[in-house]
């Protein structure tokens, strides 16, 4: 299973950055940073390049903004696939949380799973600390 | 329909601008009119998934997208969205009486050169505008709701 991480600029790549804090080297991510004024068509074409050639092994791709440039070329991706049977998908809002857990289960388990994990994960660690004291 | 915002933003519908607008004018409708992506029933998916949450998307076809706007009287807050200056102009020729355009986004491209940090046209774009201004449009540039207002003569 490959994971490509999305963002306009390098946030994809700090967020890889930042996990390799927290659990240690790892595979399979590919990061693809949009800069400000780069050919959005040759990025399509890169990510589109990447998702093809590792589609048996399975594609989870994490995009930082729903509707943003990165999500909506990713998205083309998706045309005509059937399922999670054809082996990709895409989980936009990508946070530190989400990819943590992504990169913790990512071995065991199917990509629907591991979809349902990254949504679940990305919103979980939203928390208000004042709110959450005042439930006592 | 209410129209409160009109806007050229080759981005569509990506979160912060549209999120800000929709909240500053109280938008709850996005009228994309563009003929290319009206017969792309799949983006009309994906942009549908990516509104911000109560604001529905639809996208038109110019023709459609201008019996739309004569027909409906629901008052809705609506913004009306082009992806290019080409989807403008094609409107206001169709008969479509509109009164500002904020050329708010175009990217670089082949054939275009800088005219501000987020604008890039080509001649024929800078054309169309300049007709668009001819025909009474009060055509400007504004990125964000705090952003001034730059009316496009200025800065063309």
């Amino acid at each position: 299973m490959k994971i490509v991480l999305l963002s306009h600029g390098n946030l994809c790549v700090e967020l890889k950055n930042s996990a390799r804090m927290i659990l240690g080297d790892f595979e399979d991510v590919a990061a693809f940073p949009l800069q400000a004024g780069e050919d959005t068509e040759e990025y399509g074409k890169k990510v589109a390049e990447y998702v093809r050639s590792h589609r048996k092994e399975g594609v989870l791709i994490l995009t930082d903004l729903l509707g943003g440039s990165p999500f909506l070329l990713s998205s083309r991706l998706m045309e005509g696939a059937g399922g999670y049977e054809d082996g990709a998908d895409i989980v936009t809002g990508v946070n530190l949380g989400m990819l943590l857990e992504v990169l913790n289960n990512k071995g065991s388990c199917s990509l629907e799973e591991l979809c349902r994990i990254a949504v679940e994960a990305g919103r979980g660690g939203v928390k208000d600390f004042l709110e959450e004291g005042k439930r006592k | 329909m209410k129209i409160v915002l009109a806007r050229v933003d080759e981005r569509l519908v990506h979160g912060q601008v549209i999120a800000s607008w929709s909240r500053q004018l109280g938008i709850s409708r996005i009228l994309l009119v563009d003929d290319g992506l009206a017969e792309d029933s799949f983006m009309n998916e994906v942009l549908s998934m990516s509104a911000p949450a109560g604001v529905a998307i639809e996208v038109l076809s110019c023709e459609n997208g201008y019996k739309r706007l004569q027909e409906d009287d629901s008052g809705q807050n609506t913004m009306l969205l082009f992806k290019s200056v080409q989807g403008a102009y094609d409107l206001v020729k169709a008969g479509y009486p509109l009164k500002e355009l904020d050329i708010g986004n175009i990217g670089s491209g082949p054939g275009r050169r800088a005219i501000n940090k987020r604008l890039f046209m080509s001649p024929k774009e800078i054309e169309l505008t300049k007709e668009l201004c001819g025909m009474g449009v009060h055509v400007y540039s504004q990125m964000l709701s705090t952003d001034p207002k730059v009316d496009i003569e200025k800065i063309l």
